[in-house]
């Protein structure tokens, strides 16, 4: 007896109760096999091109048909661009004018049937001696006159045959050139054409990238603009205005780079914020619970760094521990910190350099967070090969061998 | 049969182009044939500069031999070369410094190429432009197989390339529209030629054990029971596709997902923008999943989430989670991720620019392709059909299943690299 089966009761033995896949159901489940033999019939009911077609159909009923001048002469030429397309040149056609154009010149004249030089004699010719004795008696016209010209006109054919082979030369010369020209325009005409349907699709895609830039643009003034609801609380009246720069940690929301000295008020503020919000965060997550800071970018974040989290809306189901490791490596890697922190809070507590002055919100300090944001994204796009980073390469920046469309060398 | 695969660069790194392809070729084909590649140190593709060691080494069972860039290109010199090949008449001196400017120009490489050319059954080339392929090609044409992976650009107009293409014995492509553009564009038809592509790996469909059949197995009804109520369980919750990865990021609505580099000039600036514009005209929670690196600003806005970087396996996950893939890239051939996210039955959206994503969407009936932003929302909203999604994923499946396995693939690349070894 085989050690797997047990006779006794029929049964598999106890390690071979696990879940059964669809193939050991045998055919109590037939309905396993419906699908496989309605996927022909599915498959051939589903065009892709046809659903695209319907929804280019449903964009221009809701556009309205506005055709340009240009787009009716396109109509116009339709025919003519459908022998020019590229995609659409029979594969014979250039084979055709190839071997017409190969075609070994015919240039040799026709030759006339017999001996062209007619004679008096031929008119009198017969078979029999007789008879040709009795036309030449009973002849009334002179012969000779119609020999000259049978003759003249031998030669006159003679000459259009020459002619004709030396036009035919000239036309097979004439055809080769023009298959050679032919191509070329076919080519160049193919190669236009494609970077006609290039070039559009590149137009298209500018118009996107210029619209991308000009909501980043507003997102990035909104945020500049709008006071932050945290920073109209009433501080506590014991919490000194001008707090010395030398007491807070001189590090920044990220920790990457001091604060300007030129903001004492603002840049322990951000730091402590910066790393109180981060712990809390942290915290956050892994108890699972909602955030405690709102969906507006704090300060001491910049416009760049701001943007880059769209984990800050307050969603306490956005990410997990995991998730969030990499996004706060990758936010780390992001944001660009080459400003001071914003500078609402400025306007609200005037720092004592700029004391006295004019403070509002639309006449910042000298340092523009706004300026110094457009550089940092203005660079950060120039340069796509290299990621936004402008502190030292960190794993982020560097090709990384996780990277999900590249695998490990072993 | 021992091959020699000629490539600019070579690693793990490099996840598009032809270094990319190369590699994945090389990995599968060494599991049954004697791989070489033959390569340079270099690792950034602007400045050719030597960063990896000389010498050889064992990579997933390819034999990786690296030789010194020896000669780096002056980028000024090239650019003004290209626009005055661009702009005026050219003639083919000028075409061939373009070419060396190009780089990389290793003299190791093609003196090794030369001397031991012999010891190799076939001689593959990897990319048009570089002058190791256009020097490389003259060493021994008629052993050599040429993948040119081309896309239109501006120096495709060079005279030089139809020489090119046509001295070596078989053409392979990764695509068919890279196949038209040389026909077309280029104006050439190599004597061989042929559609390789590249090959995917379907995740297991179950991840369960699965035991081999047994002959005696008598299934109770007490069995049976147990059998439906797990099966019941399964298909309610663990059943789902893409479970791990929903849970994992607390995704349980419906979301589009994009995997690859979060970079501009490569469709995603104007996939960001493009969904904006869905999402503000919806009121249900249909989400944008980033997942990769993240080297550009991405906006603030409540449906986006970053999934960040995943290894392979979970990669598959999420593609087998989301509802629908986005493919915005521009140039990508290869369509990695697509045909990963056809392979586990998730419908795709690709940029209509790219013409081998849309001859994918269109052979496999798998996914819909947008040329703007109306075309974009408007595929998106047929896209929230279920059963449309369903099909379309079964779809893709059987696509990935007869056309991109890797068997398939190899079995292709054999038969090209027969029209070599005749």
């Amino acid at each position: 007896m085989s050690p797997d089966q047990n006779q006794q009761h029929q049964r598999r033995p106890h390690y071979h109760r696990g879940r059964r896949g669809p193939d050991r159901r045998g055919d109590r489940r037939p309905q396993q096999q419906q699908p496989q033999q309605s996927d022909n019939s599915n498959r051939d009911q589903l065009d892709v091109e046809q659903i695209m077609r319907e929804i280019r159909s449903r964009i221009s009923e809701k556009h309205g048909i506005d055709l340009s001048t240009q787009q009716i002469q396109e109509l116009a030429a339709r025919r003519l661009e459908a022998i020019l397309d590229p995609r659409a040149i029979k594969p014979s056609l250039m084979d055709e004018l190839r071997r017409a154009a190969g075609l070994p010149v015919d240039t040799a004249p026709a030759e006339p049937e017999g001996d062209d030089a007619a004679d008096e004699s031929a008119l009198y010719a017969s078979k029999s001696g007789f008879l040709n004795s009795l036309r030449r008696i009973f002849s009334l016209l002179n012969p000779k006159a119609i020999v000259d010209a049978l003759n003249a006109q031998s030669r006159r054919t003679k000459a259009v045959a020459a002619r004709e082979a030396e036009l035919r030369k000239r036309q097979t010369e004439w055809n080769a050139l023009h298959f050679e020209v032919l191509r070329r325009l076919v080519t160049d005409i193919a190669r236009v054409e494609i970077d006609n349907q290039h070039l559009a699709h590149r137009v298209e895609s500018l118009q996107a990238r210029v619209d991308f830039n000009e909501r980043r643009v507003r997102s990035l003034e909104h945020s500049h603009t709008q006071p932050q609801p945290q920073q109209h609380q009433p501080k506590p009246a014991s919490r000194p205005v001008d707090v010395p720069a030398a007491s807070a940690p001189q590090v920044s929301a990220r920790g990457d780079e001091a604060p300007s000295s030129d903001h004492p008020v603002s840049s322990p503020d951000a730091s402590q914020e910066g790393t109180r919000r981060r712990r809390r965060r942290r915290r956050g997550r892994r108890s699972g619970g909602p955030r405690e800071f709102a969906g507006a970018p704090a300060s001491g974040m910049t416009g760049s760094g701001a943007l880059d989290q769209p984990d800050q809306s307050g969603d306490p189901e956005e990410f997990t521990d995991d998730e969030a490791a990499v996004d706060d490596l990758v936010d780390d890697a992001s944001i660009t910190v080459t400003e001071p922190p914003v500078t609402e809070t400025a306007a609200f507590e005037p720092p004592p350099s700029v004391f006295g002055q004019p403070s509002s919100l639309s006449e910042p300090p000298p340092a523009a967070p706004e300026e110094h944001v457009g550089v940092a994204d203005t660079e950060a796009d120039a340069a796509p090969a290299s990621p936004e980073v402008s502190s030292p390469p960190e794993p982020i920046a560097t090709p990384d061998p996780s990277d999900p469309l590249t695998r490990e060398q072993p | 049969v021992k091959f020699a695969f000629i490539t600019p660069r070579y690693g793990a790194e490099f996840s598009h182009g032809a270094e990319h392809a190369c590699r994945l070729l090389a990995e599968q084909i060494a599991k049954r044939h004697d791989v070489e590649v033959l390569t340079t140190t270099a690792r950034d593709a602007a400045q050719w500069k030597n960063e990896y060691s000389e010498g050889s080494d064992r990579v997933r069972g390819a034999l990786v031999r690296r030789f010194a860039v020896s000669t780096m290109p002056d980028r000024s010199v090239m650019s003004d070369l290209a626009r005055r090949l661009r702009e005026g008449p050219r003639c083919r001196t000028d075409e061939l410094n373009w070419v060396r400017q190009f780089g990389p120009w290793s003299s190791g490489l093609l003196e090794h190429l030369k001397r031991q050319h012999r010891s190799y059954d076939a001689l593959v080339f990897f990319g048009l432009l570089h002058p190791l392929t256009v020097n490389g090609l003259e060493v021994a044409p008629e052993r050599s197989v040429l993948f040119p992976h081309v896309t239109l650009r501006p120096e495709l107009r060079f005279d030089l390339w139809a020489e090119v293409l046509t001295s070596p014995r078989a053409v392979g492509y990764f695509s068919n529209c890279e196949r038209r553009l040389v026909h077309s564009y280029v104006g050439v038809v190599p004597q061989f030629e042929e559609t390789i592509g590249i090959g995917v790996d379907p995740p297991p469909q179950q991840s369960y054990p699965r035991h081999q059949q047994d002959p005696a197995d008598v299934i109770t009804a007490e069995d049976e029971a147990a059998s439906e109520e797990e099966s019941s369980l399964d298909e309610s919750y663990l059943g789902g596709r893409g479970i791990p990865f929903r849970r994992r990021h607390r995704l349980y609505d419906n979301f589009a997902l994009f995997g690859g580099r979060v970079e501009p000039g490569h469709g995603c600036e104007e996939m960001l923008e493009y969904f904006d514009s869905f999402a503000n005209g919806r009121t249900d929670d249909m989400r944008l999943v980033l997942m990769g690196v993240k080297m550009m600003t991405v906006p603030d806005a409540p449906y986006l989430r970053l999934a960040g970087v995943l290894p392979d396996r979970e990669r598959m996950t999420a593609y087998e989670a989301a509802t629908i893939t986005i493919a915005p890239g521009v140039d990508d051939l290869l369509s990695q991720s697509l045909l990963e996210s056809l392979a586990v039955g998730t419908p795709v959206l690709a940029n209509a620019a790219n013409e081998a994503a849309v001859e994918h969407c269109r052979r496999a009936n798998a996914g819909l392709y947008y040329a703007n932003r109306d075309e974009f929302v408007g595929a998106l909203n047929v896209l929230q059909t279920p059963a449309l999604r369903e099909r379309m994923g079964e779809n893709g499946r059987r696509y990935i299943r007869n056309h991109h396995q890797w068997d398939a693939v190899l079995g292709r690349f054999e038969r090209l690299v027969g029209r070599v070894r005749r």
